[in-house]
């Protein structure tokens, strides 16, 4: 069986090439993915490691707290990545050996035992999974290092980044681990159909599988009205692969959830912050002190002995006790942070803190962009997940769909019919779950406003619509796209032929 | 005027020491109202001869005309119009779509032509079929003799010039074959439908007004029976 199992490999390998291509490029996505988001989450860990380490904690409280819990959460985060991928690579793995139905029939016939079938289907998996695998390892990888480089710099400019990882190391146990993630990943993933198809009999083999058909016909009436017979078609044809659409649209729905309910997070704590320091008396302050143990009355008395640098001064409660707020005056020397030192030592106060506002906003811009970078990326990556999943249905099933559109087209569906009722499914696939996590978000971001004690019409008016319609638009864009694409190889497809194996079926 | 006529029709596939000639020049002329069957053994030519005067297919050399029009150089769309006014194409295994109910699987070619359904002529149609009872089923739920009975009616539906069956009764037992064959003689006698049928089954050639025998590509026997 090896020799011919090999020999048969290669044929299929070479007469799929559709579908051999899609698969390798999944593999390749999603080992990139994988490799980035280990990459990331184990400069977080090291980053972690190291400060604490700088803390001079020992290597037992290393181990355990805030570090422990954060390694947890990354390696759920990595479960959760590797579960959607799975799901997403099994699809290519599936369309792929679908298309060998027959073909798996016919050595059934002349006696292959299933355990040869399967082991022919999974080493012809991690055949087509090598190249693109190492591939997507080493761009992943890569990109990590970039990235986490990024934050680093980031974190030094802003003043945040003593202590902790001075670059990104990539060591060869990373490399190792993350390898063997996605030889996991691709195992399961292609073992999966390799075992359904592999106890599948002779004779339905050879006969072919029957069509799914759902059990009661389903109501399309807006989308019917909205885009006529085509979206009808549409409609019923998503709902009867909704099963192997499941994982993607989920995937694009929590990366819109979770970008939106960060977007607001950030809006209600930016427009908190601005009040806080930047907007309260409609001064743009240049130092605030913190005092606790002191009285308003004795802040004032520093706030007068520092008139000549100071020309405005307000005192008011805070969190921490009493504040003093302070807008330097051009040119005076000493400078307003030397001075209040000075004065505040004098006073007799040994606890305070001074906080340099320019300083302070720069490293909470800095902040906020890290922050957004890293939410950004695991929305990125999810919406990643979530239209490779799509992608690869429209490009790699299109085997599956000939005879669905031989039928179409025998009818008399036009070329153009062909291409609106795909871009409608693509667009479907997007509008759906972004439909459902609407309101979640809405809900979501009005909590946050009310939590955050935020107007509501200043937080509406200070949300960042723009990046969350982008990502509607991009994730749209590409899925629109990938339908296009499919639409094109079955409207070139030869009709003849299409009924032709139809009629052999 | 015929309704249908093929003009030194051949089809070839591939080419050089794998060509395979499907058809080798054909001509016939199809007259309005017959109820043609055209047998002949598998491999023979008859499937290309349906798909050519179907507009699935065009030939590698001659011509094709379907109501005077020739089909064998329509482009996709074109092609694609045709089927869904002039022509109707029933097959062996029905070609139903399985998410949409009867009613819909029936109008789908005006659907697509975006045309009114004649509610008259559908309920005629329907009852005449028999299928008037099971109008929200889906596909799965009917049997095959009435997944087929639908698969007629949608080719009748919008009155095609010809009616194409390529063996209609191949995916069924022989009681329903008969059932479907009397059911394209009522169609072609109560609505004159011209009708083309492949088949195998000797018993539904001998209900033909006229038959076709197809061997390596070439029409060897034109035979009128009335």
């Amino acid at each position: 069986m090896s020799a011919v199992g090999g020999r048969l490999m290669l044929d299929f390998v070479r007469g799929n090439r559709a579908s051999s291509a899609t698969i390798m490029a999944t593999v390749g996505v999603s080992a990139f993915l994988l490799a980035l988001l280990s990459g990331v989450l184990y400069g977080f860990w090291e980053d972690a490691a190291a400060r604490t380490a700088a803390e001079g904690a020992s290597l037992a409280e290393r181990l355990g707290g805030e570090l422990l819990v954060s390694s947890m959460l990354y390696l759920v985060v990595l479960a959760l990545a590797c579960v959607a991928l799975v799901l997403i690579i099994r699809n290519a793995f599936l369309a792929s050996m679908q298309n060998r139905v027959h073909q798996l029939g016919l050595l059934a016939t002349v006696g292959a035992t299933p355990r040869q079938m399967r082991s022919l289907l999974l080493r012809e998996a991690l055949v087509l999974s090598m190249a693109p695998a190492a591939i997507g390892i080493a761009l992943g990888t890569l990109a990590a290092g970039a990235f986490i480089n990024a934050a680093i710099e980031a974190a030094r400019q802003a003043g945040v980044g003593s202590g902790g990882l001075a670059a990104f190391r990539c060591s060869p146990l990373l490399l190792l681990a993350v390898a063997a993630l996605v030889l996991l990943t691709v195992t399961v993933s292609a073992g999966i159909p390799a075992r359904k198809l592999a106890r599948t009999s002779p004779l339905a083999a050879v006969a072919g599988a029957p069509e799914a058909a759902p059990a009661r016909p389903g109501r399309a009436g807006l989308i019917a009205r909205l885009f006529g017979v085509e979206g009808e078609l549409a409609s019923g044809s998503l709902r009867q692969r909704r099963g192997a659409l499941r994982s993607a649209s989920l995937a694009i729905g929590l990366a819109f959830l979770a970008l939106g309910l960060f977007l607001s997070f950030m809006t209600v704590s930016r427009m908190s912050v601005d009040q806080t320091y930047y907007e309260r008396y409609g001064i743009a302050w240049d130092l605030v002190v913190d005092v606790p143990d002191a009285s308003a009355a004795e802040l004032e008395e520093v706030a007068r002995g520092l008139a000549a640098q100071a020309e405005e001064a307000v005192v008011d409660k805070s969190d921490a006790g009493m504040r003093l707020y302070l807008k330097a005056r051009a040119g005076a020397e000493p400078s307003l942070w030397a001075a209040a030192e000075e004065a505040l030592e004098s006073a007799g106060h040994a606890e305070f803190s001074l906080v340099d506002m320019d300083a302070d906003r720069v490293r909470a811009d800095a902040v906020w962009v890290g922050y957004a970078a890293v939410v950004g990326g695991f929305c990125g990556i999810l919406a990643l997940i979530g239209v490779a999943g799509v992608v690869t249905q429209a490009v790699g099933f299109v085997y599956q769909r000939k005879r669905e559109f031989a039928r179409l087209r025998t009818l008399g569906m036009t070329p153009g019919g062909v291409f609106k009722m795909l871009g409608v499914e693509g667009l479907l696939t997007v509008a759906r779950p972004l439909a459902l996590t609407l309101p979640l978000v809405v809900a979501g971001a009005l909590a946050l406003a009310l939590l955050g004690r935020q107007p509501l019409g200043g937080f509406l008016a200070a949300f960042p619509y723009g990046v969350l319609l982008s990502y509607v638009a991009v994730v749209a864009l590409v899925v629109v796209a990938a339908n296009a694409f499919g639409a094109l190889r079955l409207v070139r497809g030869d009709l003849a032929e299409a009924l032709r194996d139809d009629a052999l079926a | 005027m015929p309704i249908a006529e093929c003009i030194g029709v051949e089809k070839t596939y591939g080419s050089g020491d794998t060509a395979v000639h499907a058809l080798r020049g054909v001509s016939l002329a199809i007259e309005p109202g017959e109820f043609v069957a055209i047998v002949g053994a598998s491999g023979s030519g008859k499937s290309t001869l349906l798909h050519l005067l179907g507009g699935i297919d065009t030939p590698t050399a001659g011509t094709v005309l379907v109501d005077g029009e020739d089909i064998s150089r329509l482009d996709a769309t074109q092609s694609a119009l045709f089927r869904r006014r002039k022509v109707g194409l029933i097959y062996q295994f029905f070609n139903l779509i399985p998410t949409a109910t009867v009613a819909r699987n029936i109008q789908m070619p005006l659907l697509l032509d975006r045309r009114e359904v004649d509610p008259q002529f559908f309920a005629e149609i329907t009852k005449a079929l028999g299928i008037a009872g099971r109008l929200d089923a889906l596909p799965h739920q009917l049997s095959g003799g009435q997944q087929q009975r639908v698969a007629i009616a949608r080719s009748l539906i919008y009155r095609p010039m010809l009616l194409l069956a390529d063996e209609p009764t191949g995916n069924l037992d022989r009681r329903t074959s008969c059932e479907i064959v009397d059911v394209l003689r009522l169609a072609n006698r109560r609505f004159n439908q011209t009708t083309v049928i492949i088949t195998h089954d000797e018993r539904v050639a001998q209900e033909a007004d006229r038959v076709l025998a197809v061997e390596d590509g070439l029409v060897v026997l034109d035979q009128r029976r009335r």
